[in-house]
């Protein structure tokens, strides 16, 4: 027995030391930079208190865009991605023909790198040669300038990135349905649940777990947006897609705001905490309660 | 005999790993990866390697984003006391970041000994200085206030370039009602959209009121500069439609496909046309924006040297090559800018290239804020952004553009950095 929980520690060391290191010491790191006047090339160590904090909320209208525009792209990204997930992830487990070939063909968007799948939707949505012109031209549609349009670059953006994470949520989902023994389901049956109400009153009660979990992972993910929208706006067209991330990305490295970037990214983390952290507890609680 | 193929295979790798930490090493990183960018700093690499044919050469070229994805890298680097042995830097504002932060090594001495001081204009060695100190070597030159013009719609509409901005401004009604696009813009990244309000204010205000407001000396309420944002708005007025979606050279692409007249670009897009197969001053034509005849705007790419850079002598070298009349020459003339050095024979070059060789010896010059040259880095990317805002809101009454460059100004601290820093314009 001893033996065996010296083992699992010397597992388990090297790992909390990386993490120790590489997640911890740079949260730590970070926050102890977002209240220093280190706003320039060179490392300045000075306290500044909650300067860099007060003027992101107060003065900075650029942050004020951005955290508007996150919390636009939030729930339609969520939600889009969770139902649209729920939806395929419930077709695949109908018993539908050829179904490996289905779900490869909805899981793969997840294994592009999120660079190429905007350089994709850039060609999409090019309103002179991209294929979404070409459609619009076959209806006779006049044609939008998508990404270049205040109006419909945020939602272009939305539409890709939901294209590109539903396989996540379907997988998820997926997952979850394989879990729901077929007896509850016969018995629901039985007493005489069908369609909707089979649905809502036992099959998504079921995959509360998996729904949990999906939540969680697609909030922090719009939360630390960047990628996509580095790619296909760079923020633009005059911040209408721009978000936390670009910012501190923007601060941190081109304007040499390091202390501005630092605390940008803390204020992403604790946005993203909110959400985690309920989620731990209430994970916990779930897996009690179906174990 | 296993135990000794063993042994051989093992000495042998020792062996090699020796020889290769004893050549000395040249790493490079640069945002030259477009087609005849990359070809150009090829070629003088290749200049490089014949002369040092020992030296291992390690180039680092990083898209996009016209150097900021480098310069994060880069920054990285020089953080993690592994800088390079150099790296492309605008002269001027971007340059001085690093030097004011005292990450590059002086090289007056190298600077006076190869009597370099002789060969560039005064102007482009206050960019590649900072304090009395020389830290950078210039490579190139490219002319910012240039416009180009398909010369087969001039010639069909009986126009020619007007000498002043107003006459510019009153040109383009003209053109638009007669079908065409007056100005081509690809603004997808924003710095053209900046670079029009730019060359506008140049035109308008003149070089010294030029400087005067990237200095911090004078404001946006100025009246030049608030003729400047009326212009402006008037041109974005006549830009194509789709402008967001496409980049400079798409926009270029407009003029060659006959659906645009006019751009405002660098003379980089002079390569963009050769390379379309156009004949310059045949097909098109390329000249100093309206009303700034006689002004040279520059942006110019250097090389330093950081402070703890490895094998610094293979740097030492790349700096004596890239000023040489030679490397200038061949890479220049591959890129479509200018040499820096004033010497250098204009044989080989186009007719707009052999006209700006000629303008850099005469003209007034004053360095590109958009690209990094004319003031501090963090401010220009606010004040860009604030242009894109006036930009989209076509609306918004001139005290409120006015406010918003001002407010960028003010936050960003322009004026107390520009006197904080030992610079000259």
């Amino acid at each position: 027995m001893r033996k065996r929980t010296l083992v699992s520690i010397a597992f388990i060391v090297p790992s909390v030391i990386i993490v120790g290191i590489f997640v911890y010491a740079f949260i730590a790191w970070t926050l102890a930079a977002s209240f220093t006047n280190w706003n320039t090339l060179l490392p300045n160590w000075s306290f500044a208190g909650l300067k860099n904090y007060i003027y992101l909320f107060t003065q900075d209208m650029r942050f004020h865009m951005d955290l508007v525009n996150n919390f636009i792209f939030l729930p339609f990204f969520v939600l889009g991605t969770m139902i649209l997930g729920f939806f395929l992830a419930t077709l695949l487990n109908s018993g539908i023909k050829f179904e490996a070939f289905f779900r490869t063909v909805f899981l793969l968007p997840m294994a592009i790198s999120l660079v190429v799948s905007g350089v994709i939707w850039i060609w999409i949505y090019d309103p002179t040669n991209g294929a979404l012109a070409s459609l619009f031209q076959i209806f006779h549609l006049p044609a939008v300038n998508w990404l270049g349009s205040m109006t419909y670059a945020l939602p272009a953006i939305i539409i890709a990135t939901v294209w590109q994470y539903t396989g996540f949520t379907t997988s998820i989902y997926l997952a979850g349905l394989r879990g729901i023994p077929q007896e509850v389901i016969e018995a629901a049956r039985l007493d005489g649940a069908h369609g909707l109400r089979l649905y809502w009153n036992i099959i998504i009660p079921m995959v509360q777990s998996s729904t949990v979990t999906a939540f969680v992972l697609m909030v922090q993910l719009s939360l630390q947006m960047f990628d996509i929208v580095w790619v296909m706006t760079q923020g633009g067209p005059a911040f209408a897609t721009d978000m936390p991330a670009v910012y501190m990305f923007i601060a941190g490295f081109k304007q040499n705001f390091v202390a501005r970037g630092a605390a940008i990214a803390i204020i992403i983390f604790a946005l993203t905490l909110v959400v985690v952290i309920p989620y731990l507890f209430t994970a916990g609680k779930i897996t009690e309660e179906e174990a | 005999m296993k135990s000794f193929k063993v042994f051989l295979l093992v000495g042998l790798l020792i062996g090699a790993m020796g020889i290769m930490s004893m050549a000395a090493t040249f790493s490079i990183y640069d945002w030259w990866t477009a087609g005849g960018e990359a070809q150009a700093i090829a070629t003088v690499l290749n200049m490089y390697h014949q002369a040092y044919p020992d030296v291992a050469i390690v180039q680092n070229p990083v898209a996009g984003g016209a150097g900021v994805n480098m310069q994060a890298v880069i920054k990285s680097l020089i953080f993690a006391g592994v800088p390079p042995t150099t790296f492309q830097v605008h002269a001027g504002w971007e340059m001085y970041q690093y030097a004011s932060a005292n990450l590059l090594q002086p090289i007056t001495n190298l600077w006076q000994s190869e009597g370099w001081t002789k060969v560039f204009p005064q102007r482009i060695q206050q960019m590649c200085s900072y304090n009395g100190q020389f830290y950078a070597v210039p490579m190139d030159v490219h002319r910012a206030n240039m416009i180009w013009y398909n010369k087969a719609i001039f010639d069909k509409l009986g126009l020619t370039m007007p000498t002043t901005i107003q006459g510019f401004i009153n040109m383009l009604p003209k053109i638009k009602a007669a079908g065409y696009t007056p100005i081509a813009l690809g603004d997808s990244a924003n710095w053209t959209t900046a670079m029009l309000f730019e060359e506008t204010l140049l035109a308008v205000a003149g070089p010294d009121k030029y400087n005067q407001y990237f200095e911090g000396k004078i404001t946006a309420s100025d009246p030049a500069v608030q003729q400047t944002i009326q212009y402006f708005k008037t041109e974005l007025q006549y830009v194509n439609a789709n402008h967001a979606s496409l980049t400079w050279d798409q926009a270029c692409g407009l003029l060659v496909s006959g659906q645009a007249v006019m751009t405002i670009m660098g003379d980089w897009a002079n390569g963009y046309f050769m390379a379309a197969g156009w004949k310059p001053n045949v097909d098109y034509g390329g000249v100093a924006v309206p009303g700034t005849e006689g002004i040279y705007n520059l942006v110019v790419d250097s090389f330093p040297i950081p402070v703890g850079a490895p094998d610094v002598q293979t740097g030492y070298d790349w700096l004596k090559l890239i000023a040489s009349v030679p490397a200038q020459a061949a890479f220049n003339q591959i890129k479509g800018s200018i040499p820096a050095r004033i010497d250098v024979s204009t044989t080989g070059f186009n007719p707009i290239q052999v006209a700006n060789m000629e303008a850099l010896k005469k003209d007034v010059l004053t360095a590109s804020a958009v690209h990094g040259s004319e003031a501090p880095v963090a401010f220009v990317t606010d004040w860009e952004n604030a242009l894109t805002v006036i930009q989209y809101h076509p609306d918004m009454s001139l005290q409120a553009c006015v406010n918003l460059l001002n407010m960028t100004a003010q936050q960003d601290n322009l004026a107390g950095t520009v006197a904080s820093a030992n610079v000259n314009y």
